[in-house]
Parts: structure tokens; C-alpha cells; sequence
């Protein structure tokens, strides 16, 4: 069987793409991945010949670069191709060859420093040539190979630890030492991207607004590339994966015997993780997705505690049924995509990339699946995948399961990592591929984001378990990351990111704090433990600043995330909204409710005498330096984000718009300069606007609908 | 003609502003971080950055506010912007600090308290952590009072809530857990209330229910007019002047040129790279640069170079400033306040027109957002229906209950004051906060007046000062009510420190009254001292004092109005009057009882015996310079229109620039007519003042004491049953729901139901008692067994 999936890789790997055969003018000269631009003075240029490889004399009508559409263009202003001879004849002799030259001038104030794209060449018998064209105008490695970087370190990081393990070469100690130091580096490939990521580029700065993009062929026939590339939705999410992923290390792990695997499997799922949110390509994106929680789920199965095998079923199959549903979408959009274009030129059937898929009006298509809308079944595919990722209710109590059998590390990444996924399907494919959808289920996106938050909220006033509770906190959050993604809005988008932040920083320092709690006394139920604060103080203080960040404080992470989430839904659900922001009491009540049961009140006498506690003379230990070196970087950044969110919701401003306005395209009445407050003659300024508002609207939908309804 | 004008106030650029709260945030943070060992010479020195703190806050305050009086009445308006906290589209939202008129007042008022409360308590050698928490609070205030809009004013509301728990040494009892669902509660109104505003004003909401979204900040050109009776600023005649306070930290261009703030020769103003290169391009918040008189294309650009905000030809008249307005959505107090002031050619309100006719779910939105803020008002303030937690107070420190009362509270009551322009345009709601503040004021005196310990009785008294705050934003008495906000603090603050320095100096730290009476015979001096206090609070006996004209800047303006929107203005004044009688019996009673009764017959206990310790002069210091503010606090409310006199109190001149355009018509009824509704005022608290002297006073009667038993049983269970059994019902619902959803929640994947999972219902209620210990052994056993 092995043999057989490795033959059929091996086979799909190798078989190339359609290439331009039967044709007759192809490019010469060039690579096997197309052509590069070069630096030549203040631009980068490159020469191509094109060649008449038939019999016949033949006439080119046409040769530019595939530029796309006005709203998504493909490259960016200032690139250029004409014939170096500088001759106006277009005709080539049988054999005969004419050098093409491709440049590419950018302004000094373009975003957009590196592109691909193709080069076609047709001729008045309709034959066609392609080429690929890259141009990178980043001349650091590191400029060129971040993205990889943040990919492959912790992979071979990975890879190192487990050999280092098996061969037992290396101290258990040495082992986390390694995995710190990998992971060190990632976060700092990470600080790198920040520093170095353009805030300003949006989709009309060609290359669906993605920078640092990597291409490479990986099932070609297929249509399958490995692409990565970054916007400012996954850039927030790549960092806030690498920050979880160093957290996650230095919570440390249980004396054991196979710590190499533990580290190596953290540093796998790391590393998926960050592939799923930088790969451009939507089979990528699903294998990464898999391969992620394929870690976890081991790591929870070896590691976990005594219900593990539970949990491992209640991930696994959650997971298959949310990866399935979302695989089938792209499946079935890859194939209705029609032929594209590779990235060597040659044509695929199918493809998975999101900026071709982007481009696609598949309302328009008028596709059907048994006689309903194929948008309306893709999204509510979608939404399931979504809905099981995040999680959301119904299907929501998994994550309770399996945080409450997770080790730390494992807990962090999954709950503050890998459901991320879900809020990052609904922007990536629901916003970018599939608007209409999205228009067309915000309001359910939004019941069932505000139905979680309830429903969790009340399931947690009565929970017994911290570490279920926090499982249930975790799906009160992701019901505010639904409830901002149904608004539409770029506002929204922009809030379900800053909740996603938020969700990972809070929910890694409360499973950090807890895992502190139960390598004490093994327990973390609320009947057992009590008055903490005395013997505790340190712990008291900083779980109590992030209690009141989950809570959604006013200064804290949590207060922007949720505030942004209900602000996004006020205009377009203010019942929604109006009935998540009533639903802050109940959040705030279970919350209080945990904190003062764990941390107030007298220590049960029982805990003096324990076994667990004696040697520490019947107190509980106060937090170690390793441990507060784990848990105040989180709260340090829970309150960073809570007083300057800007610094890290700058990014993704421009993507959120660009997102946006798949959904709602700017009508003539958001255009200020035609605003008609400014326009319209004084003596009805103000009436006709929403009476023009009003039409717009009715215009839109029948335009966008027709098929919805 | 230009095609947008208003009096808007015009404004300066004040850097330095957000240090004023971040001093106190500062030592809060300082004071409250866990020390592992205890240096106890380190810990007096650094104890008394808690009192240096807020006197360094009061003093930057006392500097700005002598930059902003020494400003025309029409420019007295500060802004300092930190940085941009959220943007996107039109979601606009900067860490932004502003000092106007109203925020001066209210934060050095608080910063005043915050401080004199601090040296009490660190004279008293408190806690660290209790001093940071008196920080914190402090802090909270002024980030509310001084917030340039309403998202940094809820996150001082949300910092406010968080520090009037520690204050109750929340982390000691599990039960004052409900003081924090109480905050999120009203924060979470707030926010509600907030964001509506902020759509209402921008987006729209069409009859079939969708909205369209905008992708950017609007703004148009607005000709600053310079209202009747001011004097017009100096500017230059020869060029026009472009302001642009909000959105802020963005940039502007007139065609290509980016404005300069200064340019490349050094001179202030001027365009970008063609004409006069910039050294320095102007971003906002900038004021009055000069640029040439002409129709302009203005454009502003915030977050994405392609999406700039354009004015097309917009005015730019020589000699007048022209102020790049939000014309939409805003978060900001004064841009939302100017949208109701601009008016087009025709001079009508265009954008004040247009809020007027919004609606939501068939309900106008202004008196939606309105009833918001008023269920704000009085969570925040903790008026009756949600006073229950005062009844608490208890066991508090006094330091700490004068904090919570004076500041921690006064947030909701704030609210209302700097929303009041928009209750200007919501009649309805206006009369609904009158009728709720008053009749709030009335039941939470009420609640206060039979109780067993001062603490208690006083919290209630200050909170119920605080529904006289609410009364005055309904009535459109700003000024009065800012005044309340201030005198109240001042003075409930001054009571319970001069109460509390008597029980310290009698060895009596407790706060039952019974165990404090007859402690005034061991202090005469102390209590003249407290006579003086507790009469510039009530009013009563001594007339003139700051509280006879806090409360008559609101009750005059009630009793002037016929109707405030369904409420008859005389039922809300009587409502006031009986508040104040009820509230001065209340604070009565409690200085009779304490200084004019005898000390309770009980046995001698075993304990150490009580002896009496000479006042801590510091103490002594801080409490007459409370008592001195209490008195001379009245002159700046005495209104000369009781002698005849046109000229307005020096308070409601201070504060009539932060409401212009807003509040209730000068009065038409007579001096006589006023004068007489002032007399009945003064009378109904002198009445309470004689009732408690008479109760409680030197010929009281012999069977006081288990007279005030039985009433404060009756009392304290009409209260349970009649106020606070709704609240209590609700909790107790919501425990129920959460049961049934819990085990729903464990069947729907089909685990099997682990009733140890879950508590029982009689546990469910929030911060109900402490963690079931007496199980701990046993869930210990059956985990290790199911293990």
C-alpha cells in the first residue's frame, strides 16, 4: 500500500503540465521556471527569444504580459515588453528567432517588490507561447527564502531532535535547549517579517496583495504548487504561530523518556501550522492543515493524560470531517477553475491557487450541485469546516476533551494555533474566493458565533474543570471571531484577526498557568483547590491580568478583539451584536467565578498534608523563574496589544479592505469625492442619500443574487 | 458664502497630556507587583509614591489648566494624540487625550481627592497593594474625564471597575464578585451605546436592512465661526487657515502638495514640494497653517495611500479658519458634538437633522443610545437598582470606600455629563434620566438612612449624590451637574476621613455606630471639624456651602422647566428635595450618633483595653484642607440671579465652552420665584438636619437604640425584596439555564454525563461562597479511581 501511495506521489510529481505542444512559435532560452529579471540600473529586465519552430512563416498578433483586471491585477505599474531589435515587423521565418525584452521600471513608492508572472506570445493562427516571469527587486537572501525559513527551521528542526533523541546523543535538557534555540530563530524570522513587511501593499499592487512570495512545482499535474506568500490576515497568524510555538517550549515538558519526541512533534506541528497560513496554494494549505493536527493529535496521544485516547478520536474525526468538507470545496473549485497557467508557462487543468481562484466570478458560472447553487453549497462547506475548526457550537465540546488531557505545549499550539485555521478558511477562501457566499451566510456565521458564545458562557458557570473551562473560553472567543467575519467588513476582518491574536496569547497563558497548577498537585478542579493567592501570589496576579484579557478588559488584548468584533457587527446584525455584547456579564461571571474559586478564600487544610505539597513544607510553591519567564512574555504581550493594537492590526488593514471589498465592492456613495454631501445641491443634502444608498443596495443584491435569492 | 460653518471650538495642541493619568498608572503598577521579601524602610519610602503620584497628576493639571483659562471662552480645548489605537475604514479610534472645561474641572477634582485620600491612607499605613489599587483608580478616572472619545473613556471605565474591586479588597472575599460583573455589566452598555452612536453617525442602515459600509473617514471643510459675543482670534488676514484635529495622525494635500507644518526656510505653514518644500509635513492633530485663499481640493490620507478622503473644492476663506471635519462616523466627544453644530448655506443643521431621523427597529436611535447611557449611568454609579453591593461597605477601609464612592463610582455619572449634548436631542430620554436620577437619589438615600455602620450609610449618601449628577445631564444643567460630581467627591471623601480619624484616635476601628457613639466627646476639636464637614455637604444647618449650590445648580434648572420630554419639571424637583432631606438625615444621624450620644452600655471584654491616642496631626492637616475646600467650594456656584445680579456663577461660566450649543434655556421665572425654590431646598435639608438632631441629638429618646433595629430590619428586607430581588431572581435564573445547558453540552458528542463535572445548582450562583473543600478528599479518591 505504501508502495503504491509513494509510486502514484512519485507519478504526479513528475508529470508535467500540459505544454504548449502542436504550437508553432515557443520561447527559447528560457529555464525550466521561466525567466528572471535581472538588475540593470534602476530597473530589472530580462531578454527571451521567441522562436518559429514551424515549417511556415508565421505572424505575431500579440505579446504582453498577462496583466489581469483593473480591481486584481497581476503586476504591478511599470513593466514593459518590447522586441530589442526596436523593429515594428512582426513576422518570423521558419526557423527565424526575434529577442523579446522584458523590463520592469518600479517607482520609488511601489509596494509590490517581487511578482510572477507570464509572458504570451500569440500568433494570427492562434497559436500560443508562455513563459514564466519572475522578477524580485530584493536582492538579500533573506529576502528571497523568509518564507521557507519560517517553513522548513523548525522542520529540520524537528528532524534534528528526533535523530539527536533515537541516537541518545544528546541530555533531555540539551534536547529543549535545541528546540528553544530552533523555535528562537523562527520567532526571529518572524520579527524580521514584521520589521519588513509593507503594511500599505493591497491587491491592486498586483499579486492578490501576497509579498515574499515563493513558487515552485510540486504535482504539476495536478495543478498543485508550492507557493507561499504572506498578506496581512496569515502574517499575524505566521507570528503569532512562532511566538506560541517558543512559548510552548519554554512550558517545558515531563521528565520522560521520548522528550525528543515531544519537541520534535511541537516543532512539526509548528511548522505545518505556518505552512498552512503562508501557502498560497489551496491543496497546500490542506495537507499543511492535516499534517498540523496529524502532530497534535500524536503528541496528545503519546503524551496526553489518562483519557487521551478519547480525545485523540474526538480530534481526529472533528478534524477529518472539517479538513473533508474544506478539501472537497477546493477540489471542486480547482476543477470548475478551468485551464491556468503554471509557473513555467505550461497549462494545468485544476488549480488550487487562491489568486487564480480569486479571480473566478463562480456566481456568474451559474453552477449547480442537485440543483442548488454550487456558491451556496461550497460556503456552507465551508462555514462546516470553519465551524468544526474554530470550534463554534454544536460541535464544540472537543476542544474541551482534548484540552483537558493535553500537555501544555500541545494545548497551546492546538487551542491558540490550530483552530485559527477555521477563522483563517472563512477569510482566505470565503471572503477572497467565494464573496457572494459569504454575503449570502453572514448572518448565519454570525447566530452561530453568537450561539457559542452563550452556550460556552453558560456551560462554563457550572464547570468543575479549569482546564474545560478554558476549552469552553476558547469557543466564547471563536464565537466573537465568527460574529466579526459576518459582518463583511474590512473592520471586520480586521477584529476576527485581533481576536484570533488575542485568543492564542490568552489561551496560551491560561493553559501555561494551569499546567503550572497541575504539575503541582495534579489536579486543576475547582472542588479541590482554593486560596492560591496566599501561598501564590506571582501566579494570582498575572492569571488575573489574563482573565480580565479574556474577559475582553479595556487595555488588555481581549477588550480590542471583542470590542472590534461587536463594533464590525453593529451595522450590519445589531441584534447579533447588541445580544454578544449583553453576553459580556456571562463571560465575565464565569470568569470570575474560576479566578476567585482558584485564587481566593483559604487553601483547603487537606492540601497541607498532601504528599504533593509536603516536601514544600504543605505551601504550594510559588512560580519558579523558568516558569514566570513562560508566562510574562504572554502577559507582557496581552497588554502590549491591549494599549497599541495598531502596532500589529497596521498589517493587516490593507488586506482586511482588500477582503472587504470582494464582498462589498465600493459603490459610487462610499466614494467621498462624490459623497453627496459634497455634491448635492443644498436644499436636499441629506434625504437623498439614503434614498440613493437604498438603490445601490437594491441594485447590488439583484445583480449579485440572482441565484441566491 | 462658505458651504459648511459652525461654531466649533476651536482647538490647541497640547503634548503632554496622557502623562497626566499615566503618573498615578505608574506608581499603581510600582506598588502592586508582588515583592518577594519584605525591606520595610524601602517599602515607607516607596509607600509615598502613592500620595506624590497623584499631587504630580494634580500639579501637570493645575499647568494645563492655567494654559486652557488663560484661552478665549470659545478655544478652551486641548488635544494631545498618543497614538492610533484601531484603524480601519472608517473605524477611527486614537489613544487621544483632551482638556476642555469640563474635564479640567472634573480631573482636578479628582486628582484632588485621589491625592488628600492618599496621604490618609499612607499615613495610616495601609497595604501596598491597597495603595496601588487607590492608584489604579485614580488613574481610571482621570483616563475617563480626560478621554478624547469614547473608546478611551471605556477603557478608563473597564480600568475603574477592575480597581473599585481591589479597592474592596476584592481578593480577600469571594463575595465582591459581583461588584465586578456589576462593571462589565455597565461596560458593557457602554460600548453598546458608544458604537451605536458611532454608526448612527456614519452609516446607514437601509429599510431592507442592509448597510453599506465606508471604506474610509469623511470629511468636508468647515468655516469656523466665532460665536456672537467673542472676540474673533488674531490671524492672518492675508491667508486662509487649515485645522485638522480628527482622524488623527493623518496627512493632508491640497492637490499634490502635502501641508506643512513648517517649511524648508523654518516658516510655519505653507504647501509641499513644488511651491515650498516641507521641512516638516503637518499630520493631524495640527491647527490654524496658513495657506493661500482659494477653493481647495483637499485630501486626507490615512492608512492607505489610494484611499484618501477627498473635500473637493472646498473654501478656504482669508482671515478665517477652515477645519477639516469629521462628517460621519467618529468616536470622538467634540467631532460628534460639531456635527450638531455645522450648518450648510441655508443654515440649517444638516447633520443634526439627519441623526434626528435615523431609526432602529422603528426606535429613533439618539433616544436608544440615550436609554443606553442612562442604564449606564446608573450601573456605573451604582444607583438603586444596583446598590445592592454597597450595603458591604462594611468591613472596607474608610480611605477606600471615599475612593470608591467619589471616583469609582462617579464614571457613570461622568458618562452622562459628556454625553449630554446628545440627551439634548433625545426630549423622551432627557425626562427618563431626570426621573431616574431623582427617584434614584431618593431610594439610595433611602437605602442608606437606618444602617448599622457609617461606611454603608455614607456610600449610600455619595451614591445617591450621583443620581443629583444623572438629574442635571437630563435637565440640561451641565454645569450644576459637574459641580455635583465635584462636591460630592469632596465631600463624601472629607465625612468618611474625618469619621474614620475619629475612630482611629479612639482606638475604635470597626464602623458599627453603636461601637463609634459618644466618641466625639473624647475629640471637641475633631468634631467641630466634622460639624463643619457634614454641613458643607447636606447644606444643613449652615446655608452657602458647597452643598446648598452643587444641588441648586440642577434643582433650580428642574424647577425652571416645565417639561423635561414626559416629566413635569416640579416632580423631579421634589423627588430632589426629598433626596435631600433623606440624605441629610442621613449624614446627620450618623454625626449625632457618633458625637452626641453616649457610648453603648456593653460589658468589658477581656481584650485589651480601648484608650484614647492623640489625632495624628498629618491626619488633622488632611481633613481641614477638606473642610476649607468644602466651604470655600461654594462661592464659585453662587448664582447671582437671586439678587438681581445677570452675572452667571463663576462655575457655569468656567463650564458653558464644553456645552455650547447644548442645555437648558435660561430660566424666565423671577428671582423671587427661584429664590423661593432655594429657600424650600435649604428648608427640606434643614428639616432632615432637625429630625436626625432630634432622634439622635442630646435629648433623644430612651428607646432609640432598638427603634433603630427594628427599622433597619424592615428596611433592609423591603429592600431585598422590593429592589434588589430582581437582580438576585435573574442570577439565579441564569444559574439554572447554565445547568441545563451544561449537561446538554456533555451529551451532545456522546460522552458519558460525569455529574462531578459539575456543581450542583445551589453552587451555580456567581461568587456565591467559598470551594466545596469538604468533597476535595473524596473527588480526590474517585479521580485516582477512575484513573
Amino acid at each position: 500500500m505504501r508502495f503504491c501511495i509513494a509510486c502514484f506521489v512519485a507519478f504526479m510529481t513528475l508529470l508535467p503540465g500540459i505544454a504548449n505542444a502542436q504550437t508553432s512559435i515557443r520561447f527559447a532560452d528560457a529555464g525550466a521556471h521561466g525567466i528572471e529579471l535581472v538588475p540593470a540600473g534602476g530597473a530589472f529586465e530580462a531578454t527571451v527569444s521567441i522562436e518559429n519552430v514551424s515549417s511556415k512563416p508565421v505572424r505575431l498578433i500579440g505579446l504582453d504580459l498577462l496583466r489581469g483586471t483593473e480591481s486584481l491585477p497581476v503586476l504591478p505599474v511599470g513593466v514593459t515588453t518590447r522586441f530589442v531589435d526596436g523593429r515594428s515587423s512582426r513576422r518570423l521565418p521558419p526557423g527565424g528567432k526575434k529577442d523579446v525584452l522584458v523590463r520592469w521600471e518600479p517607482s520609488p513608492d511601489a509596494n509590490m517588490r517581487e511578482w510572477y508572472g507570464h509572458l504570451v506570445a500569440t500568433t494570427e493562427t492562434d497559436d500560443i507561447a508562455v513563459v514564466g516571469v519572475r522578477a524580485e527587486a530584493r536582492e538579500s537572501t533573506l529576502h528571497r527564502h523568509v518564507l521557507s525559513g519560517l517553513v522548513l527551521l523548525p522542520l529540520l528542526g524537528a528532524l534534528l531532535l528526533f535523530v539527536l533523541g533515537r541516537a541518545r546523543v544528546a541530555k533531555p535538557a540539551n534536547l529543549r535547549r535545541v528546540a528553544l534555540g530552533v523555535s528562537g530563530l523562527q520567532l526571529g524570522l518572524g520579527g524580521w517579517l514584521y520589521s519588513n513587511f509593507n503594511p500599505a501593499v493591497s491587491v491592486l499592487d498586483g499579486s492578490g496583495g501576497f509579498q515574499f512570495l515563493e513558487r515552485m512545482s510540486l504535482l504539476p499535474g495536478l495543478g498543485i504548487e508550492l507557493s507561499l506568500g504572506v498578506d496581512g490576515v496569515s502574517i499575524v497568524l505566521v507570528l503569532l504561530t512562532a511566538f506560541l510555538s517558543f512559548v510552548a517550549i519554554l512550558l517545558g515538558a515531563r521528565a520522560s523518556s521520548r522528550q525528543h519526541v515531544y519537541w520534535a512533534l511541537l516543532l512539526a506541528a509548528s511548522s505545518a501550522l505556518a505552512t498552512a497560513f503562508l501557502a498560497v496554494d489551496l491543496a497546500l494549505f490542506t495537507i499543511a492543515w492535516a499534517a498540523a493536527i496529524g502532530a497534535l493529535a500524536s503528541g496528545v496521544g503519546i503524551f496526553g493524560g489518562a483519557q487521551r485516547r478519547r480525545a485523540v478520536v474526538k480530534l481526529a474525526s472533528i478534524s477529518a470531517l472539517a479538513i473533508g468538507s474544506a478539501a472537497f470545496v477546493f477540489w471542486y473549485l480547482s476543477g470548475n477553475a478551468g485551464e491556468t497557467l503554471l509557473l513555467d508557462g505550461s497549462t494545468a487543468q485544476r488549480t488550487f491557487s487562491v489568486v487564480e481562484l480569486t479571480r473566478i466570478d463562480w456566481l456568474a458560472r451559474g453552477l449547480t450541485i442537485g440543483g442548488v447553487n454550487a456558491v451556496a453549497v461550497m460556503y456552507s462547506l465551508v462555514v462546516l469546516a470553519a465551524v468544526c475548526a474554530l470550534p463554534l457550537a454544536p460541535v464544540h465540546t472537543w476542544l474541551s476533551d482534548v484540552l483537558a488531557e493535553a500537555p501544555p505545549g500541545f494545548a497551546v499550539l492546538l487551542a491558540g494555533g490550530a483552530t485559527h485555521v477555521g477563522g483563517y478558511l472563512l477569510i482566505r477562501v470565503g471572503y477572497a474566493v467565494l464573496p457572494a457566499g459569504t454575503l449570502w451566510g453572514a448572518a448565519t456565521v454570525g447566530a452561530l458565533g453568537l450561539a457559542s458564545i452563550v452556550w460556552a458562557s453558560l456551560a462554563a458557570l457550572v464547570e468543575n474543570d479549569l482546564r474545560r473551562l478554558v476549552g469552553q473560553a476558547s469557543v466564547v472567543q471563536c464565537g466573537f471571531v465568527a460574529l466579526s467575519l459576518s459582518s463583511s467588513t474590512g473592520a471586520g476582518v480586521q477584529g476576527a484577526v485581533a481576536q484570533m491574536l488575542s485568543h492564542g496569547l490568552v489561551v496560551a497563558a491560561l493553559v501555561g498557568a494551569l499546567g503550572f497548577i497541575h504539575s503541582r498537585v495534579e489536579t486543576t478542579r475547582l472542588d479541590e483547590l482554593g486560596g492560591l493567592a496566599k501561598d501564590m501570589p506571582r501566579l494570582a496576579v498575572l492569571f488575573g491580568v489574563v482573565v480580565l484579557a479574556s474577559v475582553g478588559l479595556p487595555g488588555s488584548s481581549g477588550f480590542v478583539g471583542q470590542w472590534m468584533s461587536v463594533a464590525s457587527a453593529m451595522p450590519m446584525n445589531p441584534g447579533l451584536a447588541i445580544g454578544a455584547a449583553a453576553s459580556l456579564v456571562l463571560l465575565g461571571a464565569f470568569h470570575w467565578r474560576a479566578f476567585s474559586r482558584l485564587f481566593l478564600g483559604n487553601i483547603p487544610e487537606t492540601w497541607t498534608q498532601s504528599r504533593h505539597l509536603e516536601p514544600h513544607g504543605g505551601r504550594f510553591p510559588e512560580l519558579r523563574d523558568s516558569e514566570l519567564s513562560a508566562l510574562i512574555p504572554l502577559v507582557v504581550a496581552i497588554i502590549l496589544v491591549g494599549l497599541h493594537p495598531f502596532a500589529v492590526l497596521r498589517l493587516v488593514a490593507s488586506s482586511a479592505l482588500d477582503h472587504a471589498e470582494r464582498v462589498h465592492p465600493p459603490s459610487p456613495t462610499q466614494l467621498v469625492k462624490t459623497h453627496p454631501m459634497l455634491k448635492a445641491p443644498a436644499t436636499q443634502p441629506f434625504i437623498p442619500v439614503d434614498e440613493v444608498r437604498e438603490a445601490v443596495c437594491r441594485e447590488r443584491r439583484r445583480a449579485r443574487h440572482p441565484g441566491l435569492g | 458664502m462658505p458651504e459648511y460653518s459652525g461654531s466649533l471650538q476651536r482647538v490647541a495642541v497640547a503634548e503632554g497630556l496622557w502623562l497626566i493619568p499615566l503618573l498615578p498608572l505608574l506608581a499603581a503598577l510600582l506598588l502592586g507587583w508582588p515583592r518577594a521579601r519584605d525591606d520595610s524602610a524601602k517599602n515607607g519610602r516607596e509607600r509615598w509614591l502613592a500620595a506624590v503620584a497623584p499631587a504630580a497628576a494634580l500639579a501637570l493639571l493645575g499647568y494645563f489648566t492655567w494654559v486652557l483659562s488663560a484661552r478665549p471662552d470659545a478655544e478652551r480645548i486641548l488635544v494631545d494624540h498618543v497614538w492610533t489605537f484601531v484603524r480601519i475604514g472608517s473605524l477611527d479610534a486614537a489613544l487621544s487625550f483632551s482638556l476642555d472645561s469640563l474635564s479640567a474641572f472634573a480631573a482636578c477634582g479628582a486628582a484632588f481627592v485621589g491625592a488628600v485620600v492618599a496621604v490618609f491612607a499612607v499615613t495610616s499605613n495601609v497595604s501596598r497593594f491597597a495603595l496601588a489599587a487607590m492608584n489604579l483608580c485614580v488613574s481610571a478616572f482621570l483616563v475617563v474625564v480626560l478621554a478624547q472619545n469614547a473608546v478611551i473613556l471605556t477603557l478608563g471605565s473597564g480600568l475603574g471597575g477592575v480597581s473599585v474591586w481591589l479597592l474592596l479588597r476584592g481578593e480577600r472575599d469571594a463575595k465582591r464578585g459581583d461588584v465586578v460583573v456589576q462593571s462589565f455589566l455597565g461596560d458593557a452598555v457602554i460600548v453598546v451605546a458608544t458604537l451605536l452612536t458611532f454608526w448612527v453617525l456614519g452609516g446607514t442602515w437601509t429599510e431592507a436592512g442592509e448597510y453599506v459600509p465606508e471604506f474610509r473617514p469623511r470629511v468636508a471643510g468647515v468655516e469656523i465661526v466665532t460665536p456672537e459675543g467673542h472676540e474673533p482670534p488674531k490671524l492672518d488676514r492675508e491667508a486662509g487657515h487649515v485645522t485638522m484635529i480628527s482622524p488623527q495622525a493623518a496627512t493632508a494635500y491640497i492637490g499634490g502638495a502635502a501641508i506643512c507644518e513648517v517649511d524648508a526656510a523654518g516658516r510655519p505653514g505653507g504647501l509641499g514640494p513644488e511651491a515650498n518644500p516641507c521641512k516638516k509635513v503637518a499630520r493631524s492633530p495640527f491647527v490654524r497653517i496658513p495657506i493661500g485663499p482659494s477653493r481647495h481640493d483637499l485630501r486626507v490620507v490615512t492608512s492607505r495611500g489610494n484611499d484618501a478622503t477627498v473635500a473637493e473644492r472646498t473654501p478656504v476663506v482669508a482671515g478665517q479658519e477652515t477645519e477639516m471635519a469629521p462628517v460621519a462616523s467618529t468616536f470622538g466627544f467634540r467631532e460628534v458634538h460639531n456635527q450638531l453644530l455645522i450648518r450648510d448655506v441655508s443654515g440649517a443643521r444638516v447633520l443634526r437633522v439627519a441623526l434626528l431621523n435615523k431609526t432602529l427597529w422603528g426606535i429613533n436611535v439618539v433616544a436608544l443610545i440615550c436609554g443606553l447611557l442612562v442604564v449606564a449611568g446608573l450601573v456605573k454609579s451604582s444607583l438603586v437598582p444596583f446598590s445592592g453591593w454597597l450595603g458591604r461597605l462594611k468591613d472596607t477601609p474608610s480611605y477606600a470606600v471615599a475612593l470608591v464612592v467619589t471616583l469609582g463610582s462617579a464614571v457613570g455619572a461622568f458618562i452622562t455629563v459628556r454625553w449630554g449634548f446628545l440627551f439634548d436631542l433625545a426630549p423622551t430620554a432627557s425626562g427618563a434620566l431626570a426621573l431616574v436620577g431623582a427617584m434614584a437619589c431618593l431610594l439610595t438615600a433611602a437605602a442608606g438612612v437606618f444602617r448599622a455602620d457609617y461606611r454603608t450609610a455614607l456610600a449610600c449618601f455619595g451614591a445617591s449624590q450621583l443620581g443629583v449628577v444623572l438629574v442635571g445631564a437630563g435637565v440640561g444643567a451641565f454645569a450644576g451637574a459637574a459641580y455635583q460630581l465635584v462636591a460630592q467627591a469632596v465631600g463624601v471623601a472629607a465625612i468618611l476621613l474625618s469619621i474614620d480619624a475619629v475612630g482611629r484616635a479612639s482606638s475604635r476601628e470597626g464602623a458599627d455606630l453603636d461601637e463609634l457613639a459618644g466618641s466625639g466627646a473624647e475629640h471637641p476639636s475633631l468634631a467641630k471639624l466634622v460639624f463643619v464637614v457634614a454641613a458643607g455637604v447636606t447644606a444643613a444647618p449652615i446655608p452657602g456651602l458647597l452643598g446648598l449650590w452643587a444641588r441648586d445648580g440642577v434643582t433650580a434648572t428642574a424647577f425652571a422647566i416645565d417639561r423635561i420630554g414626559f416629566v413635569p419639571g416640579w416632580m423631579v424637583w421634589g423627588f430632589l428635595g426629598l433626596g435631600g432631606f433623606l440624605g441629610s438625615f442621613l449624614v446627620w444621624r450618623v454625626y449625632y450618633v457618633i458625637f452626641a450620644s453616649a457610648p453603648a452600655a456593653k460589658k468589658p471584654t477581656k481584650k485589651k483595653k480601648r484608650k484614647a491616642r492623640p489625632l495624628d496631626q498629618r491626619l488633622l492637616w488632611v481633613l481641614r484642607v477638606l473642610a476649607v475646600v468644602l466651604v470655600v467650594g461654594g462661592i464659585v456656584g453662587v448664582q447671582g440671579r437671586y439678587w438681581g445680579s445677570s452675572h452667571p456663577a463663576l462655575i457655569d461660566t468656567w463650564l458653558a465652552s464644553a456645552f455650547a450649543g447644548a442645555g437648558a434655556p435660561p430660566s424666565l421665572l423671577s428671582s423671587g420665584v427661584m429664590l423661593g425654590q432655594l429657600f424650600g431646598q435649604f428648608s427640606l435639608s434643614l428639616a432632615g438636619w432637625a429630625a436626625a438632631r432630634s432622634r439622635y441629638g442630646r435629648e433623644r429618646s430612651k428607646s432609640w437604640r432598638s427603634d433603630e433595629e427594628r427599622y433597619g430590619q424592615v428596611q433592609r428586607y423591603s429592600l431585598e425584596l422590593g429592589v434588589y430581588g430582581a437582580p438576585a431572581g435573574l442570577a439565579s435564573g441564569v444559574g439554572t439555564l447554565a445547568q441545563v445547558v451544561a449537561r446538554i453540552d456533555r451529551s451532545l458528542l456522546g460522552r458519558r454525563f460525569d455529574d462531578s463535572r459539575i456543581e450542583p445548582p445551589g453552587q451555580a450562583s456567581i461568587g456565591s461562597d467559598e470551594p466545596a473543600h469538604e468533597d476535595s478528599a473524596e473527588s480526590s479518591s474517585g479521580k485516582e479511581e477512575s484513573d
